[in-house]
């Protein structure tokens, strides 16, 4: 069973650079390294500072924390030194996922782009 | 367009035409079309009907079924054979190209017609397709002895990890404990425990899922809960050592300091995982709580775990929601400790996501809210309140595969305190795996 993801990259200025990844449809186990791997590719043309937008993901099981958890120690010794990990807008079921899960304990989730970028 | 030449000499140079007659060859090679093919272009697909058969002159390509790899064929090797002589065969397999190619394509329709020519051709071509046919034959033999070297070591594995789940449940005066485990392949990240801790009768709880399936999970599985376990009963290991039950005064005491004790656990568990396979990015969600069972004062922690229900004659009266997040990722953690108390006749149901995200053939869920329904009216004790939930999940299902692992814990304190599970039939029914065919 495989189901999509679609993963659009943009570059945003906040206080710094911000990368930012458009996330579309579910990630869970079969979409998990689809998503690390473009981050690994961000942060290897240089991006530490990483914003994932969740408005559009339906779905997100445990595969979601780990490629988060993966993609946060790989920002920790970025090339461009250590950078931050943020996720902003998640639709509902995803809230309730990352507030079981305790999420905010690892990552700020913010609710709109802008205080998003402006926190960085 | 190459030689014609090129073409006999490429013909030649397959096993499948090397022992075919000269003069074979030289009219095959009339009738092949050369073709150069890129890297991803697919030939072949799984299920249709062809008449084509290829010879690989230059390249690689892939024999896959999906996205599941059969085989790389090279240089010599040639596919499609069967498609292009036999009439009532589909494509056994599907052939995409790897590297850039280059390829001799014959039809069925020259391949016969030179053979009604030229009948000695049958003899080598025979010889050929029975030469390809019983090196299949040892391929598929090799991969079902691999196969079933590998189906022996899942079953020493399921065993094992069968062994990290508590034989029966305590037997506590007063209470009735039920668990039930359905691990969704043959080896799972789902685990519970129970454990008498100190010498006042404490009873340890523990239900959690190690994320991710199968055999990883599995090994997770097995770490978190040696861990749980190791560190919640350090004190009555290190006691046996000392050769009396005096407390050590470096692990926090249960029975004066349940949250300080339950806290140092999960501390413990997170902190070791954490460190040690942060970059395996796997974790648990964990219910780990501490019963008085003369009060009903139960101390918990829920690290990011499925909120278990406190149910009583009136149906659901608290959820045990998550004091803080899953353990294993990030060091340094805190954790809430809270207590709530068990009247006579309420019990505990604890159970992971499986039950919940159980589904049907027509993939609809089975749904938390459905669960809490079931709860919500008096489905009896322990033992009946796991058969209940355990049919209605199997009704739904309907036979449908599922692809998470199940676990459900009840545990009840009975309304008579001179009610106890003792009866051992009833203990067979109460703990149950059951593991995946």
């Amino acid at each position: 069973m495989s189901s999509t993801l679609r993963i659009a990259v943009m570059q945003e200025q906040g206080t710094a650079p911000v990368t930012v990844f458009q996330l579309n449809g579910s990630l869970d186990a079969s979409t998990k390294d689809t998503l690390e791997s473009k981050a690994e590719e961000a942060i290897g043309s240089g991006a530490n500072n990483l914003l994932f937008d969740l408005s559009g993901v339906d779905y997100m099981g445990s595969a979601g924390l780990r490629a988060f958890h993966a993609i946060s120690k790989r920002i920790a010794v970025a090339e461009t030194g250590p950078g931050k990990l943020k996720l902003v807008n998640p639709s509902d079921p995803v809230s309730r996922v990352l507030k079981t899960l305790g999420f905010d304990a690892f990552f700020e989730v913010h609710k709109d782009l802008d205080s998003a970028l402006k926190s960085f | 367009m190459p030689e014609l030449n090129e073409l006999v000499d490429q013909l030649q140079g397959s096993r499948f035409f090397r022992t075919a007659p000269k003069a074979v060859i030289h009219e095959l090679a009339a009738s092949v079309t050369r073709m150069n093919a890129k890297a991803g272009t697919p030939l072949l697909s799984k299920g249709d009907f062809g008449t084509t058969m290829y010879v690989i002159v230059d390249g690689r390509v892939r024999v896959h079924e999906d996205a599941l790899l059969l085989r790389y064929l090279t240089r010599g090797d040639t596919f499609g054979e069967i498609g292009a002589l036999t009439r009532n065969t589909t494509r056994t397999a599907s052939v995409t190209v790897e590297d850039d190619s280059i390829l001799l394509k014959l039809d069925r329709e020259a391949i016969y017609r030179i053979l009604s020519v030229h009948p000695e051709a049958a003899g080598p071509i025979i010889e050929a397709m029975c030469d390809k046919a019983s090196g299949i034959v040892e391929d598929v033999t090799q991969r079902a002895i691999k196969a079933s070297v590998f189906e022996r070591e899942m079953e020493i594995g399921q065993r094992i990890q069968r062994d990290f789940l508590p034989r029966s449940p305590p037997e506590i005066p007063g209470w009735r404990l039920g668990a039930y485990l359905k691990a969704a392949r043959e080896v799972g990240g789902d685990f519970y425990d129970f454990f008498q801790v100190g010498d006042r009768g404490l009873l340890g709880i523990v239900i959690g899922d190690v994320c991710d399936k199968g055999v990883g999970a599995a090994l997770f599985m097995t770490l978190f809960r040696s861990l749980i376990r190791c560190t919640a009963l350090a004190d009555e290991f290190m006691g046996s050592d000392r050769g009396g039950p005096e407390r050590s005064a470096l692990w926090p005491d249960p029975a004066s300091d349940a949250g300080a004790y339950l806290r140092n656990s999960i501390s413990v568990t997170n902190n070791y995982v954490a460190t040690t396979h942060d970059h395996m990015s796997m974790f648990a969600s964990l219910f780990f709580g501490l019963l008085e069972p003369a009060t009903g004062v139960l101390h918990y922690i829920n690290a990011g775990h499925e909120a278990p229900v406190i149910v009583g004659n009136a149906g659901v009266r608290a959820r045990l929601e998550p004091t803080g997040p899953v353990i294993g990722l990030f060091p340094g953690l805190r954790h809430e400790v809270k207590t709530i108390t068990l009247a006579a006749g309420e019990r505990l149901v604890a159970y992971t996501d499986g039950v919940a995200e159980a589904k049907n053939p027509k993939g609809k869920q089975f749904e938390e809210s459905r669960l809490l329904q079931l709860l919500q009216v008096d489905i009896g004790h322990a033992e009946s309140v796991i058969t209940t939930i355990r049919e209605a999940v199997e009704t739904f299902a309907d036979g449908c595969p599922q692809f998470d692992d199940m676990t459900l814990l009840s545990i009840e304190r009975v309304s008579d305190a001179s009610e106890t599970v003792s009866d051992p039939a009833r203990q067979r029914t109460t703990t149950t795996r059951e593991d995946s065919p």
